[in-house]
């Protein structure tokens, strides 16, 4: 038997009775545009997760008191592990959709994953310049439940005022001292002890997140000595958020402060050397 | 006006888009050649590779507007060729069962002579032995040596049908041609070796 005839006969037969009709162009044309689109979104994603890891690794400093250095567990734990790992599946599905387009497998694998890891990070700059770092990290802090966001994390170790530790935003700020809101929204009165520089006092806005050093003066109302001061205001907040000058209310904040306390010289003898653990 | 068997692919491709007849002329053009190659890269009865061309070709027909006229027709039919066999195992779970190739005597020299081997002799070589050498190699290497060597494809058509990178290809054939040679030389083939 002559198979080259019964092939074809076979092949056309089947065509017929099976209805086989050659697919559209634009199926094939939206096909390519949608694994692009996928790999555009897959790059968008690893960028999203490379912001989240700069906001992590820029601000890890200012969620680490002073003089304290953390066991290896808890600096795996203040590593962006999620966002690392999302970031390394996303190149990998970019580069996957990316070779499944028409002419994606003519590129080298080193050549694509370069070219998506310096779009990846370069985008991923971009997004974190603009605050998508934060709001993923608390995003992820929020929601899931093995991850804690950057800000928890620095509650945890600076929310401490028995121990000697307080953070919070600046509602009010003068020479003297200023007014301070804590993460749990209770208002401090504090005062600056004489060891506190005038250029930390001057470089102080209200609007800012800061740490302080020192120990409780009155429990009512919240008063506090601070030793030491600085700033943990984080890198890559969203635009609008963060510092901002409010002169009117500092005379009033003066007096406020002078009255509340005058205990400068406990600050020697009772500054914290330790913080509590995750 | 050209007959159906002077077409060009390319031409053909269109005609088989407006009508089914062309298509046997595509199907008659190249059944030898794929059954041919499934035969060599999985070494499968005359009834399982009649199933796969049939498959081959319809695939080919349902995506027919997908062919790329920027690459030969023979490359997207051999790719889609190659792809439908690899489906074949997976779908029975298996691997090719071995690797299966007929040396003729122009296959033999130009892989003498690109693995640079027996190439003081030719009567010293043994095609049996060469034959074991190609057979031995792994599915990424075999491919490449059965379509540079026995289906003749240069390196830009064996990227388009392997859907690899032309410098994959090249990496697969170096050491392809390093594995024979290796082989032929530890089995003590090679002339001068023996």
């Amino acid at each position: 038997m002559d198979t080259h005839n019964t092939t074809s006969d076979k092949v056309l037969e089947r065509i017929k009775a099976e209805q086989i009709a050659p697919r559209s162009r634009n199926y094939f044309r939206f096909k390519n545009i949608g694994f692009w689109l996928l790999a555009a979104l897959a790059v968008l994603v690893g960028a999203a997760a490379v912001s989240s890891v700069l906001f992590r690794i820029v601000n890890i400093p200012r969620v680490l008191p002073p003089g304290i250095h953390p066991p290896a567990f808890d600096m795996i734990y203040l590593m962006p592990v999620l966002w690392i790992v999302l970031f390394g599946v996303f190149s990998y599905l970019a580069y996957r959709e990316i070779r499944s387009t028409n002419k994606g497998y003519k590129y080298e694998l080193s050549t694509l994953l370069l070219s998506l890891l310096l779009v990846s990070l370069v985008l991923g700059t971009a997004l974190y310049s603009v605050g998508t770092g934060l709001l993923l990290d608390r995003l992820a802090g929020h929601h899931l439940p093995f991850a804690r966001d950057l800000e928890g994390l620095q509650r945890d170790r600076w929310l401490n005022p028995e121990h000697g530790f307080l953070v919070g935003i600046i509602r009010a700020s003068t020479p003297e001292g200023l007014v301070l809101v804590d993460p749990g929204q209770k208002e401090w009165q504090v005062t600056f002890a004489p060891s506190v520089p005038m250029d930390a006092k001057n470089a102080l806005s209200a609007g800012e997140r800061v740490g302080l050093r020192g120990v409780i003066l009155t429990a009512t109302p919240q008063t506090f000595l601070a030793c030491d001061i600085r700033s943990l205001e984080f890198s890559g907040r969203p635009q609008g958020q963060g510092p901002h000058t409010i002169p009117a209310m500092q005379g009033s904040l003066s007096r406020m402060i002078a009255s509340s306390t005058n205990a400068g010289e406990t600050c020697e003898t009772q500054a914290p050397t330790t913080t509590p653990t995750l | 006006m050209p007959t159906m068997s002077e077409y060009s692919d390319e031409e053909l491709v269109e005609a088989c888009l407006e009508d089914t007849v062309y298509f046997r002329v595509l199907v008659e053009r190249y059944e030898g050649k794929l059954r041919t190659y499934i035969y060599r890269i999985g070494k499968l009865g005359p009834e399982d590779s009649e199933d796969i061309l049939q498959e081959v070709f319809l695939k080919v027909y349902q995506n027919l507007n997908s062919f790329d006229s920027s690459l030969k027709l023979s490359s997207w039919l051999y790719r889609i060729t190659h792809n439908e066999t690899m489906a074949y195992f997976r779908r029975r779970r298996a691997r090719p069962h071995g690797h299966s190739v007929d040396l003729d005597e122009d296959v033999i020299a130009n892989l003498a002579s690109e693995t640079d081997v027996l190439k003081e002799s030719m009567a010293a070589y043994d095609a049996k032995r060469l034959r074991e050498a190609v057979e031995q190699l792994s599915q990424e290497y075999y491919e490449v040596i059965i379509l540079q060597f026995f289906e003749h494809k240069t390196y830009d058509e064996i990227s388009d049908i392997l859907a690899i990178p032309p410098g994959t290809v090249a990496t697969r054939l170096n050491r392809a041609k390093a594995r024979i040679k290796h082989y032929m030389n530890t089995n003590g083939y090679v002339y001068g070796y023996a």
